[in-house]
C-alpha cells in the first residue's frame, strides 16, 4: 500500500505517525511523509525568476532539518518509512498535487478528537478533502491496531465500500468486526445481531469470500455520540462518506468516536 | 563520607523525582547516590553496599520488585522504601512480604521521605547496638 | 501520600469514608479523619459528641477493608482524645506502619479549620463530600467548594459511591506539577478508570503553550505504558463539556493560580461545577 502522509511538528502529526507506523507493522506499506511550508506573506517580495527558487531553496533546507528531526523522534524505528518530501506553497493545492501525481492509496494525517462535532466536518466538508478520491485516515488517536470495526448503514454501497477495504488491509492480521448503524436519540443502545439485515449479511459474505470471518456482526441503535463511544475498543473505524448530498447520522458516528476513521469515499 | 554517615541509594526512572529527594537527604546529612536505571543501581550495589534502598516500582521496561528482591537477598540488613506512582493492594501486600520498612505513594511530601529514612536509620542503628 | 478527610455527621460523609478506604488499601497513606465542633453548640465533653462517636466509627470502615493482621494503621481501641492545643483534639492508636488519626477541632468556621488541619499536616490531598440534592452543602455552609476554592493543595470532593469511567484531565497551559500528575496516576490506578486529557482551544487552534504540555503529556504517558484518549474543545462550549463529562466521570482540573481556566472557571463557576457535577471533582493544585 502506498500511503501519503502529513506531517507537521505538532502533536496531531506526532500521534498519526506513530500510529501509521503501528500499522506498518501489521499491513506492508510504503510511507511517504510530506510537508508543506506555506511561505508567510512577504516571502516572495523579491520578485521571481533565480531570487525566488534561491529563496525557496533555502525554505526547503531549513524546513527539512527541523521535520527530520521531528521524524526521528516521533518514528525513529518505523517499517516502511521513506524520506520526506519539503514542499514550498499552499498546502491545499501542493497536497492535491502530490496526491494526484503520486498513486497513493491512501492519505493520512492527523486530526485530534474533538467534544464538538465542528472541527470534524470543517475538514470533511473543507475544499482540500472535497477534491479527494483518495481514501483518507485521520488519526484522532494512538489506538492499538488489532480491532477493526467497519461501519455501515443504509445508505452505503456495500458493493464497493468492502472490496476498497479489502485493497488497503486484506492482508492485515487484525479482527474485523461489522457494525450496523441506525439513527436514534435513545442514550441507551439496542443491539441485536444482524442476522436479518440484508447489507450486513452481503457485508459478511463479501468478506467471507477472501477469508476474513468477521469476529463481531452487529445492528445497533443508539445516539451517535454513545455509538462512536462504543467504537473506543476499535483500533480503527472504517466507512464510507457521500461528499454530495445530505449529512447521515453515520457521520456523526464517525466525528464523535475519539479511534481513527478511515473514510472511503462514494 | 564519615564512617557514621548513613548511605542512601535513590533509584527512580524519573530525574525529577531523584534530583529532588538527593539534595534533600544530603542536607540531612546522609551519602545519597541516585539512579535512573536498574542495571546500573544494582552494579552498583554489588560494588559497595548501601544502609538504606528508596526505588520505584514501575519503571520503563524494569521491575523494581525484582530489584528490591536481589536488594534483599543480597544485603537483608539493607532497609528499603518503596515509593510507586501506581500504588495497588497487591504491590503494597507483595514490597511488605519481601521486607520493606515503609511503602510511599506518590504524591509525597519530602517530610514523609525524611520520616521513613529515618526509621530506617533508627532501625539499623538499633540493630547494629544489639549486634 | 498524607490525605486529609474532612467529616460531618451527614451520610455523605460514610461514601467519602468508603472511598478514602478504597485508596488506603491502595497507598497506604497517611490519613487524618478531621471533624469540626461549633463551639457554641457543643459544650460537653468532646469525645462525647456524636460527631467523635462517627469520627471513631469511619476509623473502623478504613481499617475493616483489610485482612487481620494486613492492617497497616493501628487498631487499638481509642478511648481518649488529647488537647494537643487550644481547641484541637486528637486520639490515635499504638502502633501501625501508617498514620490514622482523628482529630477535632473547635471553630465557628469550618473552612478555616480544614485549611489550617491541611497546612499543619502538610496534605496531598484534601477529601470531603457532599449531597448533590442540596447544592453540594454542609448545613446550609459552601464548605465543599470553598475548601475546594482556597485549599493550597489538591481537593476530591466525593458526591457518591460511583466508579467512574474516565478520569477526564482538563488542562491548563501552566506548568502540571509533578504531584498532580502523580495524583492523575493514582486515581486511574484505583479506579482502573481510562484516562483522557482535554486541551482548551482559543479560536481556531490550541493555544501552543496547551498544546505542548499535551505533546508532553503524550510522551510522558506513552512512556509510562498507559492508554490515554486525547481531546480537543473549543472554550465556548467548555462549561457544556464539564457538565456533560462530569455525568460518569471524575472531573480533574489544574487550577493554578494564573490558570488560563480560571478564565472558564473563576471561583463563583467553581462553586457551581462543585455543587451541580453529578459525580466527583478533583481540583489539582
Amino acid at each position: 500500500m502506498n500511503v501519503l502522509i502529513f506531517i507537521e511538528n505538532n502533536l496531531a502529526s506526532s500521534i498519526s505517525l506513530r500510529y501509521i507506523c503501528k500499522q506498518s507493522q501489521k499491513v506492508s506499506m510504503f510511507i511517504q511523509p510530506i510537508h508543506v511550508e506555506e511561505p508567510t506573506q512577504g516571502h516572495f517580495q523579491f520578485g521571481a525568476g533565480w531570487v525566488r527558487k534561491t529563496w525557496e531553496r533555502t525554505l526547503v533546507d531549513t524546513t527539512k532539518d527541523e521535520i527530520e528531526t521531528f521524524l526521528k523522534a516521533e518514528a525513529g524505528n518505523c517499517r516502511g518509512l521513506t524520506k520526506v518530501k519539503i514542499l514550498v506553497g499552499d498546502k491545499e493545492k501542493e497536497l492535491q498535487k502530490e496526491i494526484e501525481g503520486g498513486f497513493y492509496d491512501l492519505f493520512v494525517m492527523g486530526h485530534l478528537s474533538s467534544f464538538d462535532s465542528s472541527m470534524f466536518y470543517e475538514l470533511i466538508k473543507g475544499s482540500f478533502l472535497k477534491k479527494l478520491s483518495t481514501p483518507v485516515l485521520l488519526v484522532k488517536n494512538l489506538t492499538p491496531f488489532e480491532k477493526v470495526h467497519i461501519l455501515l448503514d443504509e445508505y452505503m454501497d456495500i458493493e464497493k465500500l468492502i472490496p476498497f477495504y479489502l485493497k488497503l488491509y486484506e492482508n492485515a492480521q487484525v479482527n474485523v468486526s461489522l457494525v450496523y448503524y441506525n439513527f436514534s436519540e435513545n442514550k441507551e443502545v439496542n443491539i441485536n445481531d444482524g442476522s436479518e439485515n440484508k447489507k450486513i449479511q452481503l457485508a459478511k459474505e463479501l468478506l467471507m469470500d477472501r477469508g476474513i470471518s468477521p469476529a463481531e456482526i452487529l445492528e445497533i441503535e443508539g445516539s451517535p455520540e454513545v455509538v462512536g463511544d462504543r467504537l473506543k475498543s476499535s483500533g480503527m473505524v472504517v466507512s464510507m462518506l457521500n461528499k454530495k448530498g445530505r449529512k447521515r447520522p453515520i457521520s456523526d458516528v464517525l466525528a464523535s468516536t475519539p479511534v481513527p476513521v478511515l473514510i472511503i469515499w462514494d | 563520607m564519615n564512617n557514621q554517615q548513613m548511605s542512601i541509594l535513590i533509584l527512580d526512572d524519573e530525574p525529577i523525582v531523584t534530583k529532588r529527594l538527593k539534595p534533600s537527604l544530603e542536607k540531612k546529612g546522609y551519602y545519597v547516590e541516585t539512579f535512573t536505571r536498574s542495571i546500573d543501581a544494582i552494579t552498583r550495589f554489588k560494588q559497595r553496599p548501601f544502609d538504606i534502598v528508596i526505588t520505584d516500582l514501575k519503571m520503563e521496561g524494569i521491575d523494581g520488585m525484582e530489584f528490591l528482591t536481589e536488594v534483599k537477598e543480597m544485603r537483608p540488613e539493607t532497609e528499603v522504601i518503596v515509593i510507586t506512582g501506581f500504588a495497588t493492594m497487591d504491590t503494597a501486600k507483595e514490597s511488605f512480604q519481601k521486607g520493606v520498612l515503609d511503602f510511599l505513594a506518590k504524591p509525597f511530601r519530602l517530610s514523609e521521605i525524611h520520616e521513613a529514612v529515618a526509621k530506617a536509620e533508627k532501625k539499623i542503628k538499633e540493630k547494629k547496638a544489639q549486634n | 501520600m498524607r490525605i486529609l478527610v474532612a467529616v460531618d455527621t451527614n451520610p455523605y460523609s460514610s461514601y467519602v469514608v468508603n472511598e478514602v478506604g478504597k485508596m488506603a488499601i491502595n497507598t497506604w497513606s497517611d490519613i487524618t479523619l478531621l471533624g469540626i465542633l461549633d463551639p457554641k453548640k457543643s459544650t460537653g465533653k468532646v469525645e462525647e459528641s456524636d460527631l467523635a462517636k462517627s469520627l471513631l466509627d469511619f476509623r473502623e470502615i478504613i481499617t475493616s477493608y483489610y485482612p487481620k493482621g494486613e492492617c497497616p494503621y493501628s487498631r487499638e481501641e481509642i478511648k481518649s482524645f488529647s488537647q494537643i492545643k487550644d481547641d484541637v483534639y486528637v486520639a490515635t492508636g499504638k502502633g501501625g506502619l501508617k498514620t490514622l488519626k482523628i482529630v477535632i477541632r473547635k471553630g465557628i468556621n469550618p473552612v478555616q479549620e480544614i485549611l489550617n488541619q491541611a497546612d499543619e499536616d502538610e496534605s496531598t490531598l484534601i477529601v470531603l463530600g457532599c449531597n448533590k440534592t442540596n447544592k453540594c452543602k454542609w448545613d446550609d455552609m459552601d464548605v465543599p467548594s470553598k475548601v475546594a476554592n482556597q485549599a493550597s493543595c489538591s481537593v476530591l470532593v466525593v458526591k457518591e459511591n460511583k466508579t467512574p469511567k474516565q478520569i477526564v484531565c482538563c488542562l491548563d497551559q501552566e506548568y502540571i506539577t509533578q504531584n498532580s500528575l502523580e495524583l492523575i496516576n493514582q486515581m486511574v490506578t484505583l479506579y482502573n478508570a481510562e484516562l483522557k486529557i482535554v486541551g482548551v482551544a482559543e479560536g481556531e487552534s490550541l493555544k501552543m503553550r496547551v498544546e505542548n504540555t499535551m505533546k508532553n503529556l503524550f510522551m510522558y504517558y506513552l512512556k509510562q505504558d498507559i492508554p490515554l484518549w486525547l481531546e480537543v474543545i473549543n472554550s465556548s462550549v467548555f462549561p457544556n463539556f464539564v457538565h456533560q463529562m462530569s455525568q460518569d466521570n471524575l472531573i480533574a482540573i489544574w487550577l493554578g493560580p494564573k490558570s488560563f481556566l480560571k478564565k472558564f472557571f473563576p471561583d463563583e463557576k467553581i462553586t457551581t461545577l462543585i455543587s451541580d457535577a453529578p459525580s466527583s471533582v478533583l481540583l489539582l493544585r
